[in-house]
């Protein structure tokens, strides 16, 4: 039996194009990255707040407890995006060592 | 998130706790304070007062310390001639503060704190374990 290759980029094609229409679909809602980036936009916020926690105690204008609150979310949060990260980069290798 | 709301509320409570320490230990601090002149009244106790307050932008109930009270109470007096803040009959008039009430005030201040620190170290923990489980 043998394929045309006209067929396999016929097929290829209507393919991408379901693809591209469902991903259309999809982001008008919320994208998976549109997700992602709003997930990592509030973590540097709580990170930045950390930060300025951090200072403003050193400068002497802030007490200790609201600090080591803001530190823990932040250290949380932190730890949240690095699993996250790790999760995604393996899902990612994952599909990269797929034998074809 | 519910867990990051209940360490803020508990971080409220501790800063709650602490300016009731502070009052405290004026109090403790100002036990023998009197006045410099014979007719001027010695130091006051203070009370602390804690307030609950709904936060909206957490969507919680928090604590917040409220404005010291004076105790209304009668001042000491104490028999003391040679005190310069001493009256015409030789009294003189120490503060309204009763130590060993002070000391159970800070005792409970102290446990309550504690109380608040074991909340924050309880929803911490609960949450980073929750965060490792994506670690395996």
């Amino acid at each position: 039996m043998t394929i045309a290759p006209s067929a396999a980029a016929a097929a290829y094609n209507a393919t991408a194009k379901i693809a591209t229409q469902s991903g259309a679909g999809a982001a008008g809602e919320s994208g998976f990255g549109d997700f992602l980036s709003n997930a990592i936009k509030d973590s540097i916020g709580t990170l930045k707040q950390g930060e300025t926690m951090a200072a403003a105690q050193a400068a002497g204008q802030a007490d200790m407890v609201s600090v080591v609150n803001a530190v823990n979310n932040a250290e949380i949060t932190l730890d949240t995006v690095v699993a996250i990260r790790d999760k995604v980069i393996s899902a990612y290798q994952s599909i990269m060592q797929m034998p074809i | 998130m519910d867990l990051s709301t209940s360490m803020t509320i508990a971080a409220s409570g501790m800063r709650a706790q602490s300016s009731r320490m502070r009052v405290i230990a004026e109090n403790i601090a100002n036990a023998n304070s009197t006045s410099p002149t014979p007719d001027g009244d010695p130091y006051r106790r203070q009370v602390a007062t804690i307030n609950s307050e709904f936060d909206q932008q957490l969507g919680a109930t928090v604590v917040e310390a409220g404005k010291p009270v004076e105790d209304q109470s009668d001042f000491r007096l104490q028999y003391d001639p040679g005190n310069p803040a001493a009256d015409k009959q030789g009294y003189v008039k120490l503060p309204n503060v009763n130590p060993l009430v002070e000391i159970m005030d800070m005792r409970e201040a102290q446990r309550s704190y504690e109380a608040d620190l074991t909340v924050m170290e309880a929803s911490k923990t609960m949450l980073s374990r929750t965060v490792d489980l994506l670690n395996k």
